[in-house]
Formats: C-alpha cells, sequence, structure tokens
C-alpha cells in the first residue's frame, strides 16, 4: 500500500509477505465509486450488490469508513452539487487515483491469495 | 427525522458536523425504502442502524484517542492478539490474554461451556470412577495369593453332571492328596468358620482355621509375634494337640486392641472344636498379620474377611478317625506346583487320587473331572471380572461419546470462529498467533473438565467405597487411579485440541477467500456442514449401544435380583440361638464308642424346640413357629459331602444340601408344599434317653424333597412314596415335594467358571424331621450348637415386634440358651440383595451417563444448528412465516439426524447384545424391550434436549436477526 493513513491502525507484522489488506468495506466503497460517482444511500445499494447482500453496512458504519478513506486521498466529495429534484442534503462522492491504485493493488493481492487458494482447496473450484 | 438526528448525538461532533446531514439523508432514503417491506422491516432497520450509529460512535471515539480503525467490526478491539514479543514475559502476557480471552468466551457462550465441559466432565470422571474400581478389583495385584504357582484345589462333586458347585474338600481326600500327590509341591488348607470369641461380650467372628504351613507357603510375615509352627495343633482338651493358640487379624488386632504392641503372648477366648464338644478354651495370641492379607473362599469377593487365625492340624485328630463324614473337616485346599507341572497336570495327578478313594469306581469317568483346578488369584476375583469389565467397555464408549460431543461443539463454533479469525487475521495476527489462541482455548476447556472429572471421580469412588455392600472387600477399597484420570484427561484434550484447532486449519486458509464470499465463511460451513451431521448422528448411534446394552444388563440383573426366592421370608422373624453343652450333648468317650468318639445331642435338643414351638404358638400373634437346624438366608447352608442314594440302585446326587426342621416350618419360612405333606407329630423316632444308639441298626424316616432333587430322581414322575437312601444305615421315603429354596442361588449367579455364563440352579436339597434326626456314632453332622427359630407374625407386619415374645419365652425353657441375631426375615433379604443391587445400580448409573451425555450433545448440536439458521428463521418470520413452520423445519432436520443415528444405534445395541448373551439371564440379546426402551430413551432424550433449541427458533426476533447483516 502506498497510502500509509490507510493502515494507520494495522500493527506492523514482521511475517507480513507483501502489502497489508484492505478491509472490506473500503475494497467496496473503492470498487462501487470506479464505475461513478455515488451519493450515501446509492453506495449502499451498491454495496450490497457487488457482495450479493454479504456486506451490508449501517449508514454509520459507512460514514465512517467514506471519512476514512477521505483522509487517506483515496476518495473526494463530488464538487458537484445534487440535482434540483434531489435532496440537497445529499452528497456525493469520487475516486482518486491514489484510490483507484489501492484499489488495484488490493485486488492483486486477492488474485494471488485465489491462485493460492484455488490450487490448495481444491474441492472449493476456486469460485 | 428528529428521532435520528438526536441518535447522532452520539457522534463526536466534529464528524457529526461533517457528516451528519448526509447520513440523515441516506438513512431516510434507506427508511423509505423499507416502507414497502412492513413495518417489521421498518423496526429492524431501526434497530440496527440505531445499534450502528452507537458502535460507530464508541469506535471514532476510540480511534480519536488511541487512533483505531474505525470501520472494523466484528471482535473488539480487546480481543485483537498482540503479537508476539519473544520475550518470557510476552509469552506469559499473552498467555494470560489467552486464557482470559478462552474463559471469556465461555461464560459468553454457556450452552456450550455447559455442553462441552459438562459432558467431558462427565465423560472424564465416569470413565477414571470405573477405571479406578476395576483396577481396584481386576489388576491390583492381590497381595500373597497372585503367584501363578498357588492354585486352588476344589473338590468337585459333581460326578453327577451339571452340578455347578466346586467344594471344599473332604479330609480324607486332603490327607491322601498330601501324601501321594506328584504334581504339587506342598498342600495347604483354609477353612473360614464362624466361632464365638469371648471379650468383653461373647460375638460370633470369622475364624479361619488353616493348615500351619499356609500362611508361610504364601510368603506372610507377622506384623507382631511369630507365624504358625508345625507343632501348633487345633489344641483343646481332649485333642492331645498342644496348646492352642490365635493369629489375629490387622483389623481384629485395630478394632479390638488398638494395635497394642504387648497382645502377643495374652489369651483370648475362642470356641473349641465342636466336634470335641468344647465350650470356650483359651487360646494364646502369638502374632498378629499384615493388613493386607485377606482370603476369599467364595468367588466374586463375597467373603466375610476372617478376624482370627487357628492353626487346624494337618493330620486328622485319632478322636476323629472313624468319622466319616466330618465336614467341618472339609477345606478350601491350596497348592504349590512342583516346577514344571501346570494346572491340568494337577487336575489328573489328584483327580486320579480322588477316584481311587471313591467307594464306588466309576472307569468312564476321567480323572480331571473329580478336581477343580484354578490360580488362587483367579478364584478370588471369579466373574466380576464380567461384571466390571462389561460396564468398563460401557464407560470407554461413554468417553468417545463424550469426546464426539466435544468435536461436535467445537466445530459448531466453526463457521463463526473463522469469520472472527479472519478478521483477526486480517487485522494483523500472526497465524501462529491464532493457532495459540486456539490451542489455549481448547486446553481451557479440556482443563476445566478435567478438573471437574477428578472431582467427580473422586466423589463417585467414595461414594462407591461406602456404599458397596461389605462383601466386596476389593471394591471397598478401591482408590481415585490417578493413571486413569491421566489417561481420561490426555484423551479428552487430544479431541479437544484436536477439534479446537480445526478453525486454526481451515481458518488460516479460508481467511481471505471468506470475505469473498457471500456469507463470510463457506469454507470452514462446509466442513462443519459435513462432518457434524455425521458426528450427531455417530454420538446418537454409540449412546444408543450403550443405553441399549446397560439396559439389557440392567434388566438381567432385575431379573436375577427378582428371582423368586421359592420362599416368602417377608414378614418371618428368625432367631438364633445357642445351646450349652451341658444337658444337650453327650460326648461319647472313646472306649464305648469302640474307637470313633464324638458327641451326640440328647432328646433334650428336640424337647427344647418342640416345647418352644409350642409356647410361641400359643400366642395370637404368631401364626406360625418352627425350629430348624439351618436356616436359609443365614450361611451355614454347606453343600454337602454325603451323597443321597435312590434306593437300589447306584444313583446318588453328591451335592446337596440338607435341613433338619420341624413340622410346621414350611409354613413359618413359606416355602409352598407342592404335593405329598409337611411333617406331622408322628413323624418321630423312638430314641431312648440313654444312648449310644446302637450301631448296625438300619433306620426308618420320612423326607421331604425339593423339587430339583425330586426332578434329578424322577423327572417326570411323583415323586411321593418313593424311598432314599441318606449316610449309612438310613432309609427314608419321601413323604412330600416342596418349592426350590432359590436365597442360595441368588448369591450363587457368581460362577467362576465363564463358560457356564449364568446359571441359577438350585442346589438339590432334602428335608428331615429334627425328630428323626439319626446320630449315630461317628456319623458327626448337625453338631452345630446352634438352632433357628423362624416365627411368622399373624400380622406380618409386625414380624419385628416378635423378637422379644422368642427371648422370652426361650429364657422360661431354659435360661442356658442364649438367644442371638433376632431380625425380621426382610432385613436379612434386603442385606442378601445387596450385592446385586449394587450392581444394578452401577449399571444403572451408566446408562445414565451415557444418556446424558448424548442428551447433552443433541442439544449442544441442535442449539447450534438453530443459532446457525437464526438469520434465516428471522427472515421467514419477518416474511410471515409461522412460528410453527420455523419448528417444522428444525424438526425435520433433527428428526432426519436422529433417525439415521438411532438406527445405526440399534444395529449397534443388537451386535452388543450378542456379545453380552453369556451376561444375560433370562432376557434374550435381541430383546425387543430392552431395545426399545433404550430407543424411546433417546428419542425422550432428543426430544427434551432439541426443545429449547426449537423454542428458541420459534422466538427468533427477526429485527435482531436482520440487524445481524450489518
Amino acid at each position: 500500500m502506498s497510502d500509509a493513513s490507510i493502515m494507520t491502525n494495522r500493527r506492523a507484522k514482521p511475517d507480513a509477505p507483501g502489502p497489508e489488506p484492505l478491509t472490506p468495506l473500503s475494497m467496496a466503497i473503492l470498487l462501487a465509486l470506479a464505475e461513478g460517482d455515488l451519493h450515501g444511500y446509492a453506495l449502499l445499494q451498491e454495496i450490497e450488490r457487488q457482495t450479493e447482500g454479504s456486506l451490508s453496512p449501517g449508514t454509520g458504519t459507512l460514514y465512517a469508513a467514506l471519512q476514512r478513506l477521505a483522509e487517506g486521498g483515496m476518495i473526494i466529495e463530488s464538487p458537484d452539487l445534487p440535482a434540483p429534484d434531489e435532496d440537497q442534503r445529499r452528497r456525493y462522492y469520487r475516486i482518486t487515483s491514489a484510490g483507484r491504485a489501492t484499489a488495484a493493488a488490493e485486488s492483486r493481492r486477492m488474485e494471488r491469495v485465489l491462485r493460492i487458494a484455488r490450487k490448495r482447496l481444491a474441492t472449493e473450484g476456486g469460485a | 427525522m428528529t428521532a435520528y438526528r438526536r441518535l447522532q448525538r452520539l457522534l463526536p461532533p466534529s464528524f457529526r458536523e461533517r457528516n451528519g446531514e448526509a447520513m440523515a439523508e441516506t438513512f431516510e432514503t434507506r427508511l423509505e425504502a423499507t416502507r414497502g417491506r412492513g413495518s417489521m422491516a421498518v423496526l429492524a432497520l431501526w434497530a440496527r442502524e440505531a445499534m450502528d450509529l452507537a458502535r460507530t460512535a464508541v469506535r471514532l471515539r476510540a480511534s480519536g484517542r488511541r487512533r483505531r480503525d474505525p470501520e472494523a467490526p466484528g471482535p473488539e478491539p480487546r480481543r485483537v492478539a498482540k503479537p508476539s514479543r519473544g520475550s518470557v514475559t510476552g509469552f506469559l502476557e499473552d498467555l494470560a490474554t489467552d486464557v482470559r480471552v478462552a474463559l471469556r468466551g465461555l461464560v459468553r457462550q454457556p450452552v456450550f461451556a455447559v455442553a462441552s465441559v459438562g459432558t467431558l466432565a462427565l465423560g472424564i470422571g465416569g470413565v477414571t470412577a470405573l477405571w479406578s474400581m476395576v483396577y481396584a478389583v481386576l489388576l491390583k495385584p492381590l497381595p500373597y495369593w497372585e503367584s501363578p504357582e498357588l492354585i486352588r484345589v476344589g473338590y468337585k462333586l459333581g460326578v453327577v453332571a451339571g452340578d455347578p458347585w466346586p467344594s471344599p474338600v473332604p479330609y480324607d481326600v486332603f490327607q491322601a492328596w498330601s501324601e501321594r500327590g506328584r504334581t504339587v509341591e506342598e498342600l495347604a488348607s483354609i477353612r473360614v468358620v464362624g466361632r464365638t470369641v469371648e471379650m468383653e461380650r461373647a460375638e460370633r467372628l470369622p475364624v479361619a482355621l488353616v493348615s500351619t504351613n499356609l500362611l508361610d507357603m504364601i510368603g506372610v510375615k507377622p506384623v507382631l509375634g511369630r507365624m504358625l509352627l508345625p507343632e501348633d495343633g487345633e489344641g483343646g482338651t481332649g485333642t492331645g494337640l498342644g496348646s492352642p493358640v490365635v493369629l489375629l487379624s490387622h483389623a481384629f488386632w485395630t478394632s479390638a486392641y488398638g494395635r497394642d504392641p504387648t497382645v502377643v503372648g495374652r489369651s483370648l477366648l475362642v470356641a473349641g472344636q465342636p466336634w470335641a464338644g468344647q465350650g470356650s478354651v483359651p487360646h494364646t495370641i502369638v502374632g498378629v498379620l499384615p493388613p493386607d492379607l485377606a482370603w476369599f473362599d467364595r468367588p466374586g469377593l463375597l467373603a466375610e474377611q476372617p478376624e482370627l487365625w487357628v492353626p487346624r492340624a494337618h493330620v486328622l485328630p485319632s478322636a476323629l478317625a472313624g468319622a466319616e463324614w466330618y465336614w467341618e473337616a472339609d477345606r478350601e485346599v491350596i497348592a504349590r506346583l512342583k516346577p514344571g507341572s501346570s494346572a491340568p497336570d494337577v487336575a489328573s495327578d489328584l483327580g486320579a487320587i480322588r477316584k481311587e478313594l471313591l467307594s464306588a469306581p466309576a472307569p468312564e469317568i476321567p480323572p480331571e473331572a473329580f478336581v477343580d483346578v484354578a490360580p488362587v488369584a483367579a478364584m478370588a476375583i471369579g466373574s466380576l471380572r464380567d461384571r466390571v469389565l462389561l460396564p468398563f467397555a460401557a464407560a470407554l464408549l461413554v468417553l468417545v461419546l463424550a469426546c464426539l460431543n466435544v468435536a461436535n461443539l467445537l466445530l459448531g463454533r466453526l463457521p463463526s470462529r473463522v469469520g472472527e479469525l479472519s478478521m483477526r487475521g486480517a487485522l494483523g495476527a500472526a497465524r501462529s498467533r491464532l493457532g495459540r489462541q486456539l490451542g489455549t482455548e481448547a486446553l481451557v476447556l479440556a482443563g476445566l473438565a478435567a478438573a471437574a472429572g477428578a472431582a467427580l471421580a473422586a466423589v463417585a469412588v467414595w461414594v462407591t467405597g461406602a456404599w458397596a455392600p461389605p462383601e466386596l472387600v476389593l471394591l471397598r477399597s478401591a482408590k481415585l487411579d490417578l493413571v486413569a484420570l491421566g489417561f481420561c484427561i490426555a484423551l479428552a484434550t487430544a479431541a479437544a485440541l484436536a477439534f479446537g484447532l480445526a478453525p486454526a486449519l481451515t481458518g488460516s486458509r479460508a481467511v481471505h477467500l471468506a470475505r469473498l464470499r457471500p456469507g463470510g465463511s463457506v469454507g470452514a460451513r462446509t466442513l462443519g456442514l459435513k462432518l457434524r451431521p455425521a458426528l450427531l448422528a455417530g454420538e446418537l448411534a454409540i449412546a444408543l449401544a450403550v443405553v441399549g446394552s446397560a439396559a439389557l444388563l440392567v434388566r438381567s440383573f432385575a431379573r436375577v435380583a427378582s428371582v423368586e426366592m421359592g420362599f416368602r421370608p417377608e414378614g418371618a422373624l428368625v432367631a438364633s440361638m445357642t445351646l450349652p453343652r451341658e444337658g444337650y450333648q453327650l460326648q461319647i468317650p472313646p472306649r464305648t464308642a469302640g474307637g470313633a468318639s464324638g458327641f451326640q445331642w440328647l432328646p433334650a435338643r428336640l424337647r427344647l424346640a418342640e416345647e418352644l414351638v409350642e409356647r410361641l404358638e400359643r400366642d395370637p400373634r404368631v401364626a406360625h413357629a418352627a425350629v430348624s437346624v439351618r436356616a436359609p438366608l443365614r450361611g451355614g447352608w454347606y453343600v454337602q459331602s454325603m451323597p443321597v442314594r435312590l434306593e437300589g440302585s447306584d444313583r446318588a446326587v453328591v451335592s446337596q444340601t440338607w435341613n433338619v426342621v420341624t413340622p410346621g416350618w414350611f409354613d413359618a419360612v413359606g416355602l409352598p408344599l407342592l404335593s405329598g405333606r409337611d411333617f406331622r407329630e408322628s413323624d418321630r423316632h423312638d430314641w431312648p434317653d440313654v444312648v449310644p444308639v446302637p450301631q448296625g441298626q438300619a433306620w426308618q424316616g420320612v423326607a421331604i424333597v425339593n423339587e430339583t432333587l425330586a426332578a434329578r430322581f424322577w423327572p417326570g414322575e411323583d415323586a411321593i412314596g418313593k424311598r432314599l437312601r441318606y449316610g449309612a444305615r438310613e432309609t427314608l421315603e419321601v413323604v412330600g415335594v416342596v418349592a426350590d429354596d432359590r436365597s442360595r442361588s441368588v448369591v450363587g449367579i457368581v460362577s467362576n467358571d465363564r463358560s457356564r455364563s449364568f446359571t441359577l440352579e438350585p442346589l438339590p436339597t432334602l428335608y428331615t424331621p429334627l425328630a428323626q434326626e439319626v446320630m449315630p456314632r461317628g456319623e458327626l453332622w448337625n453338631y452345630s450348637a446352634e438352632l433357628h427359630v423362624f416365627v411368622r407374625a399373624a400380622d406380618e407386619r409386625r414380624n419385628a415386634s416378635l423378637a422379644p415374645l422368642v427371648r422370652d419365652a426361650v429364657r422360661e425353657l431354659d435360661s442356658r440358651v442364649a438367644v442371638h441375631d433376632a431380625e425380621p426375615m426382610d432385613d436379612v433379604l434386603a442385606r442378601e440383595r445387596s450385592i446385586p443391587r449394587f450392581s444394578l445400580w452401577v449399571l444403572t448409573a451408566f446408562g445414565a451417563l451415557a444418556w446424558v451425555i448424548a442428551a447433552a450433545g443433541v442439544f449442544g448440536v441442535l442449539a447450534y444448528l438453530v443459532g446457525q439458521r437464526t438469520h434465516e428463521i428471522g427472515v421467514r418470520l419477518a416474511l410471515g412465516g409461522q412460528p410453527g413452520d420455523v419448528v417444522g423445519l428444525v424438526v425435520r432436520q433433527v428428526a432426519g439426524l436422529a433417525v439415521i443415528g438411532l438406527a445405526v444405534g440399534v444395529w449397534g445395541a443388537l451386535a452388543a447384545g450378542k456379545l453380552l448373551e453369556g451376561w444375560l439371564y433370562e432376557v434374550g440379546p435381541t430383546d425387543p424391550l430392552s431395545l426399545s426402551v433404550a430407543v424411546a430413551l433417546l428419542l425422550a432424550a432428543a426430544v427434551a434436549a432439541g426443545w429449547l433449541p426449537i423454542r428458541w427458533a420459534a422466538s427468533v426476533d427477526p429485527a435482531t436477526t436482520l440487524r445481524m447483516d450489518a
């Protein structure tokens, strides 16, 4: 991970191979935003869709994660204002290039994990 | 949406300022989208969001102070394993943390904790306790008797086939063996008899009459004083055999003398030889025996331990030279093998000698058939081996059951653990560190179970020792076996570790996969789902096999215990009286007796008995009264070594018992007369008041036989009017047939020959009237100074109150006659049945243990199944599913498993029944009742154990379960 701030709370691990993994929620947010800017509720829906319902954070958890990612420079609040017919309190989020790089790094790491898993857990069919 | 805004106040102000508006908007949109799904869903969302806000608030505030990751869901920060620091302190700190976490985990999951720790403890405790008993009874070397060179040579009286009773050896055979046996180095003898000992008061104690070489032969060293010397003889007046001596058992030394070291050289009044007509004779105490010396003259350890050890002449006193049947001269024979000879050699050698001594030659019978040869240790253990090994096998199965149970419960935790461990792995915990955490948890679990199990075992052994019938000497001495405890704990710990570490194995691989999969932890769940139903079914199967076997044995033992005694002791009272010599016995001087001396009962004995009966029967409280020479259930009921012959035929029943009774005795003890008549007043010999009875005269008398004796001689025929010959000169006409007195058989279920298994064959029994007692010279039977009074109360509940009546009546007749041991026959009976009852109790306890463990297993598994499906159930309920459907869902799943498990278990129980066949009495190995009871019990356990989890399932709060998705 190039951006160490995400990992602020991770303990340094002497035997950890390679970059630190992202939390599932952070990863899901980054992936959701990779297709385009989204507001809070849309993000929630997209995350649930992406993870087939296994990840369904509460509103508080979502915003805490968003703030954490924003502080880490992975996302920013979109400067675009809500459409006139929308609730004006609504805010859109946009992924930064650092965020894309982090998500890409994370998916590479996951691929490695998957490869190993496919090899070792033959019964799982690697799915 | 003021409510949500109010909740937001929980959040740190900076966060609220920045995100509050947007969050409220998102929440409202979400709420709007949920409204369509009903009020329950709205409520659920509210609850979930409120919880989420609170959690987020806590995390944000915490990270504000400690820079924690606010988005980490899952485990609380304190559960995150710290990295090992490599130092001892670090290790210890980690260990303490792990133990704390493990304990907290158990407290947080009380169902799991109780089910796993509890059943494991039951398994450890039960198996250890039983093993301790097995060790004490079977495996602990028997002091002194253990040597393979020491064999017991029994006298197989059963030349008639089917005689299950090995018997002591008569004097003449013993002497011939000593002189002519080629295969034995040395022969010694022992016989335990009751003798009156006069201390402050007269007391009847078990006394071992031993040949003077016995104690040296088996290597006993005295605690005090000396052992016996060859010149120590039977002693006593008129025997010319030196001055009488006695050795004290350690127990008697302790109880009577308080371990007084100066006891050697003092004198003790012990009743002398009955055949010599002696009263109490002062015996000089020459030594004290070690505490571990024990003797078992009946198989199955059902032995009274001798308090005193008195020498018996190795050679028959000349006074008895002409006595053909002197039963107290019979003895248990212990032989030491010559080097190179074996037990079968001894059987043919000594058997051949006995065969030569037979008056009627029996060339067709091989010599081995005449003697019973077995290592002494095997005799002591007898078939108790069978009794204890079976419960032990059951115990092992129960231990396996407990381990399976724990495995099952640990696997049940797997899915949730994998989720947690993945998270912790993701948070940076090293795999080795997590493994250690899991190991610690398993060890904590096993440790708690071990502590509880050890306590349980200690209590069980203590209770068993305190409650076991006094006859089960070795069982009473059982101590908690630490090796067994160690073994059980090791096995339990291994099981806990193996299955406790499973999440580490699956978990560490699934750790990253898990989060990609819907449901989070599918890999682990698959493992659990595949294994656990199999384990549950296996548990039920094993439990059924154990419970089924226990049910079979319990039923069999219940049968044995409830075997009709043949008579009805309840409601009767028995009292024993000891007659003084003077006025009742006539000493026969050697010269008038033509070489044979002894004593004879005077007619005064008969008169005393008859007057007593008359007096008692006058009392309105008494329904029947009678006197006998021997008493059922009271000992002294030995196998007679005098054959009963069929007149005019060679056919004989060699081992039988004999009682001499007054008319009405069968009514008094409640032994039903099956055909013919009871004895009458007129069945009497007209004995002259002055003896001796002329020798050589043939006597006619009457007899009553029991069913078994009648069946031996006259199968399918009417026995009435048939004639028997008993002893040398007596012809008896059978006037009646009575039911078998099976009271001896009940104790006799213990046979030391496995191949025979249970035979409850009652002994052939002969009854003759007291008024026709034949006492010609030299035939010294019934020399016992005791008579037994039986009184049946008119109101049978008041039989105990008749004791003073008997005492007063006897005192009025002759104040010198001592009445002792007056007690209701019910009490005697209860004592007699204590041993079968004890076995029954042990077996029942075992079945119950298996049952409880199985129930706990089912309960634990079900609780987890329901727990795992809480979400699904919640959704179903939220979508309008009825609690009944949900219950049906769980019940169907459980019923499927139960059916599979029980089907396998029925097969197992049937197989176990086959193995048990040899130990079953009047119960088939496939006894449908036992099996159905076992199946019903387990089904009931499954239903009872499933009830609570199923209730939980039905009462799942959809709101709660939906919230768990967060």
